[in-house]
């Protein structure tokens, strides 16, 4: 059995032939009439009625462009800074990621972890586009790593870092490029025990910045210690370089500790101050964090809550509240977000799909 | 530090859509009452037989530590055992005062992958550490030297005859302040969950005044959440673990099977489970079309009760006989029965939505 087919509204021979308007000339008529309407191109991970798992593209309009095979269920996706690959991560603690050239009729590149580690299902490439970074759980060690590969040379593995805390999960390479934050969501956790958190009483989540230079951690923000149950999992930066960071709570969903906050280009970390009702509709859970650089906004969804916040980046304040059933992915759009749900909602559409937690948008 | 709600409700634009979540299919005061007949008929006498045993416990290991001999020493024992299958019964309720002040961690430190309890209190002991010996003393230590795991290998591990004579002094003393304190733990448990204004109040009167739980849809929620994750914890921490599969089957990585408890402590899990299940009243709350799956869940619980009764031995021996390892991952596949039947079955059949994304965390 082939790992990689192609599902969707192209065949075999249909395939992408090049990034941008080439890619579109050689889509089936429908999909590329989308294309050619979209400003924005999006992909996103899902799970079909069968529970076939792939990652799809899509239009801002919430068309289905395309779709690729996964073996296995994606989580979060990355395209590369010229927007013609596209990495998608298996969801942890998955062992792969697959590659995707969108200007090649080529089979997906897969990325296999080397035994004993597995991935978080994130990574990011470095602002050049040469480097894909990947975030890994050395398990047997309790031990977060960043893994090195190399995006001009098939993909192959090159080294590896320490990522500065346990459980790195969502991280992002700051402006310059010369650095990157990662969040160490602080679970520890070990293939032999399912997904429990064997290191509740003491996590310690953190956000580490590395200097890419020398791969050295030189900061660390940690959440107070009455909020240590915070495990800090995913990003989404500006481009001044404030980072906006969402939490999850493994202690007590019903203490309504706040859920996400933000690092600023200088270190100064501030927490987002929601109202106690707004933050106890999130029963404890952020799975995902988008900004809009234009709007001035950020969104935090809450598939636990069934909930979406849009909040203002000046002041914090709660600018929109979505309610949707098991609302998770999120990207910026023109004037606010795209969104989809686990339930097959896509920014305004009903799809047959489950879409996954996390949408990334295309660089253009 | 926070807001007024009120304040920011009216700037903020609600965007309701057709895709939000499903309605509850049963009234606010039917979940309600459902909760009332759980928390009386199930969480609060677990909770008072837990602190009773452990109780009882600390009085045992007193008197070991005051009149050392065989006779002791067995009475310490047995009465250990009662404790940790009385906790066996509670501690999936994961919810309110179990999982405040680290509480849940501080009575089980488990699973412990890397041997951190072990090698703290084979430390403690090794060096005499004299603060151990005090009770009070213990909240402030590390949670792997307060509770059942520790108290275990005091009482059943390597040395641990010598409680028998007059030379383990220190370790007695130190198993005596343990289960002193799992005995204080176990109080305030108690405490809190008979407190008439406490979290059993808050879970059995949704209202918009109520910070925890708002409507019926969050007390339901709730009320399925717990016995799901009791099943995936028994599979994921307390059966896997050991089951054979991997090819490393391993006896030593079960909890407590130095008192040779590893089985009868997830029998009694599951026995509390079906005790759960049935003062909740849940069978009553479904439609008639749906009443299947409340017989589905007691068929699941017979075959895991019948099962277990197949293996009451010690985890090496069953792991060494093949027709009862085989019996050991049927349990397994019956936990992940019985985690669907509650997670995504009888959820769906109340109305709660079930989600892609939400259900295991990322």
């Amino acid at each position: 059995m082939r790992l990689f087919s192609r599902t969707g509204l192209i065949d075999r021979r249909a395939l992408l032939k090049a990034a941008g308007g080439a890619f579109a000339a050689s889509l089936a008529p429908r999909a590329a009439a989308a294309l050619a309407n979209a400003d924005a191109v999006y992909a996103s991970a899902y799970m079909d009625g069968y529970e076939g798992f792939g990652v799809a593209l899509l239009t801002e309009a919430g068309e289905v462009v395309h779709r690729y095979a996964l073996p296995q269920r994606g989580h979060d996706a990355e395209f590369d800074p010229s927007g013609r690959r596209l990495v998608v991560f298996a969801r942890r603690p998955g062992t792969f990621a697959a590659v995707i050239d969108l200007a090649r009729n080529a089979e997906p590149l897969i990325i296999h972890a080397p035994e004993g580690r597995h991935f978080y299902g994130h990574g990011c490439f470095s602002a050049d586009g040469r480097l894909l970074y990947v975030t890994e759980n050395d398990y047997d060690n309790a031990r977060g790593v960043i893994s090195v590969y190399d995006a001009t040379d098939g993909f192959r593995r090159i080294g590896e870092f320490d990522s500065g805390g346990i459980g790195p999960h969502d991280m992002v390479v700051l402006p310059g490029g010369r650095s990157m934050l990662i969040a160490n969501g602080g679970l520890e956790t070990h293939p032999d025990y399912g997904r429990t958190v064997l290191n509740l009483a003491t996590m310690k989540p953190n956000l580490a910045l590395i200097d890419l230079a020398d791969l050295s951690v030189s900061a660390r923000h940690e959440l107070p210690q009455a909020m240590h149950k915070l495990s800090i999992r995913h990003l989404a930066m500006t481009a001044d370089g404030t980072v906006w960071f969402a939490t999850q709570n493994q202690g007590d969903i019903h203490a309504l500790l706040p859920l996400a906050g933000s690092v600023s280009p200088d270190g100064d970390v501030r927490l987002v101050d929601m109202p106690e009702e707004d933050l106890r509709l999130m029963r404890g859970y952020i799975g995902s964090v988008a900004a809009n650089e234009a709007a001035g906004s950020v969104v935090f969804t809450s598939p636990q809550g069934n909930v979406a916040f849009e909040i203002g980046c000046a002041d914090g304040a709660v600018i929109a509240r979505h309610d949707l059933a098991d609302v998770c992915g999120a990207a910026a759009k023109p004037g606010g977000f795209f969104l989809s749900t686990g339930k097959g909602w896509l920014d305004g559409r009903t799809t047959r799909l489950s879409w996954d937690n996390h949408i990334v948008r295309r660089p253009t | 530090m926070r807001k007024l709600a009120a304040a920011i409700a009216g700037l903020a634009m609600l965007v309701a859509s057709p895709a939000a979540a499903q309605t509850l299919t049963i009234d606010e005061a039917q979940a309600a009452a459902s909760v009332e007949n759980l928390v009386d008929g199930f969480i609060r006498p677990g909770f008072a037989n837990f602190a009773a045993t452990a109780g009882k416990t600390a009085g045992a290991v007193g008197a070991l530590c005051e009149t050392p001999g065989a006779g002791s020493l067995q009475a310490a024992r047995d009465a250990f055992r009662d404790s940790a299958l009385a906790f066996a019964g509670v501690e999936f309720l994961r919810i309110g005062p179990l999982i405040q002040d680290n509480r849940l961690e501080r009575l089980l430190f488990w699973p412990d992958r890397r041997g951190i309890a072990l090698r703290q209190v084979q430390g403690a002991i090794a060096q005499e550490d004299e603060t151990v010996l005090d009770a009070a003393n213990l909240p402030a230590k590390s949670v792997a030297l307060q509770g059942f795991t520790a108290l275990e290998y005091l009482l059943f591990g390597t040395g641990s005859d010598a409680l028998a004579g007059t030379g383990a002094a220190h370790r007695c003393g130190f198993a005596a302040a343990v289960s002193e304190n799992i005995h204080a733990i176990a109080q305030e448990l108690d405490t809190a969950w008979a407190d008439p204004q406490g979290f059993a109040a808050a879970w059995s009167h949704p209202g918009p005044d109520n910070a925890m739980f708002r409507n019926g849809e969050e007390v339901v929620s709730e009320l399925l959440s717990i016995p799901s994750e009791a099943f995936e914890i028994i599979r994921d921490q307390r059966l896997k673990p050991v089951a054979p599969g991997d090819g490393d089957a391993n006896p030593k990585r079960a909890l407590f099977w130095r008192s040779d408890l590893s089985v009868q402590f997830v029998g009694a899990g599951l026995e509390a489970l079906r005790a759960y299940f049935n003062a909740a009243g849940i069978a009553d709350l479904l439609p008639e079309d749906a009443r299947w799956q409340a017989n589905s869940i007691a068929f699941e619980f017979n075959n895991a009760e019948a099962t277990l009764s197949r293996l009451q031995m010690p985890v090496a021996d069953i792991l060494a006989d093949e027709e009862r390892a085989g019996d050991l991952n049927y349990v397994i596949i019956l936990t992940q029965s019985l985690q669907s039947l509650f997670g995504q079955q009888l959820t769906a059949t109340l109305g709660l939505s079930v989600g892609f994304s939400s259900l295991d965390g990322d």
